[in-house]
């Protein structure tokens, strides 16, 4: 208060009210001289000349106060006026204070949070250079199921050179290493790139420089630049870091360069990139799909004609290539909409629910408001008699509903900040280091803006109805009740209003909640709790040799197998859902493709205990077996999807196949249940699991990621596990390490994160709801306290007072929930790219939500029932 | 004896105040006996509604005011005409003069 005192003594001495009134005295002084004059030159005496002058004057404090509002001067001294009083009316009523902070806090910080997501990831700018113009080239291969797929070396080169919408395109190909040396050995996530591929970003070094063009082939491309993370975390900071060399696979690699702080690219924590150095014969392969292609449009260009120009390219080369390129196309996506695509439609519907939250919470203080401009009828009343205009009393209750709306903005940014760790699971994880959640300028002019909108938006209302208060009335009924139909029909509407959103929203939840159930439970059959993944990728320059890899595999697993608790183990290429790729086209024996068709199938190698460690029912034929070796016939097991597009109406079994002309035949001997590996809400792919030790030479799809059934908690194994890989290797890396379970849980993160929100947000909708309920029906009770007196007296019974307030209560619910239902039929429409398997107007989740809402708010219309039927007949009379 | 007395139109004072003062600079307690006198003492504007108008009619730049001393040699706040004043006054005045001739043609129809 001492600083407010203070701060409006500032502002007056600045406004110069001082200066303004004693100018106005000044000038009403000669005036009064003049006139007294005049009076005394007409015969008066002069004490009666200089009355009657000041009374000619009328009211001199009323004249100062208009003639210096007049002149410009009073807005802000009354306006520090409406606030301090407005802040000694809010101090005096604690507990409505406090809840309708709390409420308005809640809502707006929800809002701010989610403001700041949509802020950070869709609206805030990447830090590259100009990233508008940076765009992503994929090859469009839908035909077997990847709409933007990783293109070939050789189509990538065609594009570069051909091209006329870009000033440059890059490459990148994902990697990893062992970095070993002083320390642990531990497994990096990298990428090879082109030399122009940091300039193209725009992005300099924090130390030291990228790569040149010379550096960017065989053999002399033993150069790294590393992350600021990794030069902190395994070099301590060295500031002799560039030039250092360091052992990547167990090959010497210097240090050129170090990224600054928070430079990504890509999707995952990449911490080395490496020249992408291919040599021309890897460069020449049109059939091996690994990289990513970075471009810069030129200035004038759209995405949409370089999208234009790369297909007609791309549709020469599937001309020129009917064997490599067959059924290709191409597709240009801007690198924003790259990374922020899937998030867009979570986000907006979060944004619409925070709205709603809001709404809500601003019609439940609006409602109180209502009640408490009711209550202070009289005093309102005694100000309008006192001489305070409409516009003034309006202004008076509005600067504190306003100071409300900003002490909740204030709360709720405090609520938004803490929110944020949890928040930033929403964003993608490509995404998630190239943004940062902060309260930023936007994110203060929305909350600022919002909390202000929230105040005038509950606080209008209640004004204009207070300041229609017929004095008379008001003065005569002593400020007790004397509630217009206006005003009781607003307080209504804004209850079935809460209420309406409120069932949108938990019908929003509640599909959310559907959907995940259902996600989850095509894995059940797995029980994916208890099964351990370890990845250990080995390194081609160590394990080149098939001899050497199959030594490494029967060593680990045969050590992993032997630890306690341990059901089963094998080896595989990748686990589901961790690599949603890795696909080989196939030929099937006695087979002629049509024009545009392509067989392509997953290409996993696996130890013959996999289907057993996964828990993948085998349906037909056998699983594969330890007799499956070298010299073994090749076969394959495949799994329902493969045998449904392959072999409709036929068994597979006995069938062959082959990966090329140059590889044998294959025979199939089991079909395997379909298990969703590309993804929770994808269609499962074709997918064949080939006997490791029949793969041959070839070093791509060789198993790396260890999949062990444990009997109990999979966690306790991981130290055995460790053990187990050092034993074999002590220079082998772990990565990965994790249950089913949670990488399950990373496929559907994103989802319950937004479920998690949504479920929140509705269940504060609720909870806000019901209190509107229970305070309209209590206000209820308590105006008609006589009436139901009266009715009492004449012998109506507890159970008919029940049904008079439990009927309005109800009525306004059913009012609710039916435009509710409505608004929930137009609305969860936005959701539908979220939900699986689960209609967005699922008859039981609207009809299970709508029955909720109405037993919650039932209750709450129990306890002033209740309150109403222990009214006292005679106390109720006499309190009249 | 009281002399008889017309009532001042809503929105005529700002007109009379600007006629008043178009004469040339006056002070507050001078433009009322300056309307007086014009009217024939058929017209009192009151202090209290005067000082008002004079501040509102300030602040839309048709008079600008200065402490100057009065012929008594007392410090006093003038009052001048500006152009924009005068012609607010013409326009005033015409469309004053309009409403007129309109009323006396209804009342002489009768």
């Amino acid at each position: 208060m001492r600083l407010l005192k203070l701060f409006s003594a500032r502002l007056r001495a600045l406004l110069g009210r001082e200066a303004v009134i004693r100018d106005i005295d000044e000038e009403m002084r000669l005036h009064v001289e003049l006139e007294t004059e005049a009076n005394v030159a007409r015969g008066m005496r002069p004490e009666e000349a200089r009355r009657a002058a000041l009374r000619s004057f009328g009211n001199f404090d009323s004249l100062r106060d208009t003639a210096y509002e007049v002149r410009g001067g009073g807005m802000m001294e009354t306006l520090l006026q409406d606030v301090r009083f407005g802040a000694r009316v809010l101090a005096r009523h604690k507990g409505f204070t406090a809840v309708a902070v709390l409420t308005l806090a809640l809502g707006i910080g929800a809002n701010t949070a989610i403001f700041s997501l949509v802020n950070a990831v869709l609206l805030r700018p990447l830090k590259y250079r100009d990233p508008d113009h940076l765009v992503m080239v994929w090859e469009d291969m839908t035909a077997i199921g990847f709409p933007r797929d990783t293109p070939a070396p050789a189509n990538f080169a065609d594009w570069k050179a051909q091209n006329r919408s870009f000033e440059d395109m890059a490459a990148l190909g994902m990697r990893s290493y062992d970095l070993t040396g002083d320390g642990e050995p531990e497994r990096l996530s990298a990428f090879g790139v082109t030399a122009n591929f940091f300039p193209l970003l725009g992005v300099a070094p924090q130390a030291g420089r990228t790569f040149t063009p010379e550096e960017d082939a065989p053999g002399s491309d033993k150069v790294a630049v590393i992350s600021h993370g990794l030069w902190q975390r395994r070099f301590g900071g060295d500031p002799q870091i560039v030039g250092r060399d360091v052992l990547l696979n167990g090959d010497k690699h210097t240090v050129v360069g170090v990224m600054p702080q928070g430079f990504q690219f890509g999707w995952a924590g990449v911490e080395v990139w490496t020249p992408l150095a291919l040599t021309p014969e890897l460069a020449a392969e049109r059939n091996n799909h690994y990289l990513s292609v970075v471009a810069r449009l030129k200035p004038g260009v759209t995405p949409e004609q370089a999208d234009a120009d790369i297909k007609a390219i791309t549709a020469r080369i599937s001309a020129a290539y009917p064997d490599e390129a067959r059924a290709l196309s191409s597709v240009v996506v801007p690198l924003h909409e790259q990374l922020a695509g899937d998030v867009r439609r979570p986000l907006t519907m979060l944004l619409v629910a925070v709205g709603f939250v809001l709404l809500i919470a601003c019609a439940n203080v609006g409602g109180v408001l209502l009640t408490r401009a009711a209550a202070r009828g009289r005093e309102i009343a005694v100000r309008s008699a006192l001489g305070a205009s409409r516009r003034r009393i309006v202004r008076q209750l509005l600067t504190e509903s306003v100071l409300l709306g900003a002490a909740g903005g204030l709360l709720g940014s405090l609520l938004a900040v803490w929110a944020f760790a949890f928040l930033r699971r929403l964003i993608p994880a490509g995404l998630r280091e190239m943004t940062e959640l902060r309260l930023d300028a936007g994110v203060f002019l929305f909350t600022l803006a919002l909390s202000l909108l929230a105040g005038v938006a509950f606080g209008l209302a209640p004004a204009l109805q207070a300041s229609k208060t017929d004095l008379n009335e008001a003065l005569k009924q002593g400020g007790r009740s004397g509630v217009g139909t206006g005003q009781r029909r607003l307080r209504n509407s804004l209850v079935v209003a809460q209420v309406a959103l409120s069932l949108v929203l938990l019908v929003g939840a509640g599909l959310l909640i559907r959907t995940l159930y259902r996600l989850r439970g095509q894995y059940s059959d797995l029980r994916p709790e208890s099964v351990l993944t370890v990845r250990t990728q080995l390194a081609v320059n160590r394990y080149g040799e098939h001899a050497r890899r199959v030594a490494f595999y029967e060593g680990v697993l045969a050590r992993v197998k032997s630890l306690p608790g341990v059901e089963a183990a094998a080896y595989t290429t990748a686990v589901p859902l961790v690599w949603k790729g890795g696909g080989s086209g196939l030929t099937i024996e006695g087979r002629q493709l049509a024009p545009g068709e392509v067989v392509n199938a997953n290409h996993r190698q696996v130890t013959p205990d996999y289907f057993r460690a996964l828990g993948v029912a085998v349906k037909q034929g056998r699983p594969l077996s330890e007799q499956d070796d070298e010299g073994a016939p090749p076969v394959a097991v495949i799994n329902e999807a493969m045998a449904r597009a392959y072999w409709p109406g036929e068994s597979p079994l006995g069938k062959r196949f082959n990966l090329g002309e140059e590889t044998p035949w294959r025979t199939v001997v089991g079909v395997v249940a379909d298990v969703r590996q590309m993804g929770a809400d994808a269609p499962v792919k074709a997918e064949m699991y080939l006997p490791y030790r029949q793969a041959g030479p070839h070093y791509f799809f060789a198993p790396r990621d260890l999949v062990v059934r444990a009997k109990a908690a999979p966690s306790d194994l991981v130290p055995g596990v460790r053990r187990a890989v050092h034993e074999v290797d002590p220079q082998q890396p772990l990565s990965a390490v994790s249950t089913l379970d949670e990488v399950l849980g990373r496929e559907t993160a994103q989802r319950q994160t937004g479920m998690t929100l949504l479920t929140a947000f509705a269940a504060l909708a609720l909870l806000l709801a019901a209190l509107g309920i229970y305070g309209v029906l209590s206000y209820f009770v308590v105006q008609h306290t006589r009436e139901i007196g009266v009715r009492m007296a004449l012998g109506a019974r507890a159970g008919d007072v029940l049904r008079l307030v439990v009927v309005k209560g109800m009525g306004l619910t059913l009012a609710g929930v039916g435009l509710g239902l409505v608004g929930a039929l137009a609305l969860t429409r936005l959701m539908r790219s979220l939900l699986f398997e689960v209609k967005a107007t699922d008859p039981l989740t609207f009809a299970a939500l709508a029955l909720l809402l109405t037993l919650v708010a039932l209750a709450a219309c129990l306890i002033p029932a209740r309150r109403a039927m222990k009214i006292d007949p005679m106390e109720a009379l006499r309190h009249e | 004896m009281k002399k008889e007395k017309a009532d001042l139109l809503q929105g005529t004072l700002d007109m009379l105040i600007l006629k008043a003062v178009s004469l040339g600079p006056l002070h507050g307690y001078g433009i009322i006996q300056r309307i007086r006198q014009m009217s024939g003492e058929m017209l009192t504007v009151e202090q209290g509604s005067l000082y008002p108008a004079l501040y509102r009619i300030e602040q839309k730049g048709w008079l600008t005011s200065d402490w100057d001393v009065n012929e008594t040699g007392r410090k006093a706040k003038f009052y001048t005409l500006t152009k924009a004043g005068r012609k607010q006054l013409g326009e005033e005045e015409a469309s004053w003069d309009r409403l007129a001739l309109a009323i006396s043609k209804v009342r002489q129809a009768t």
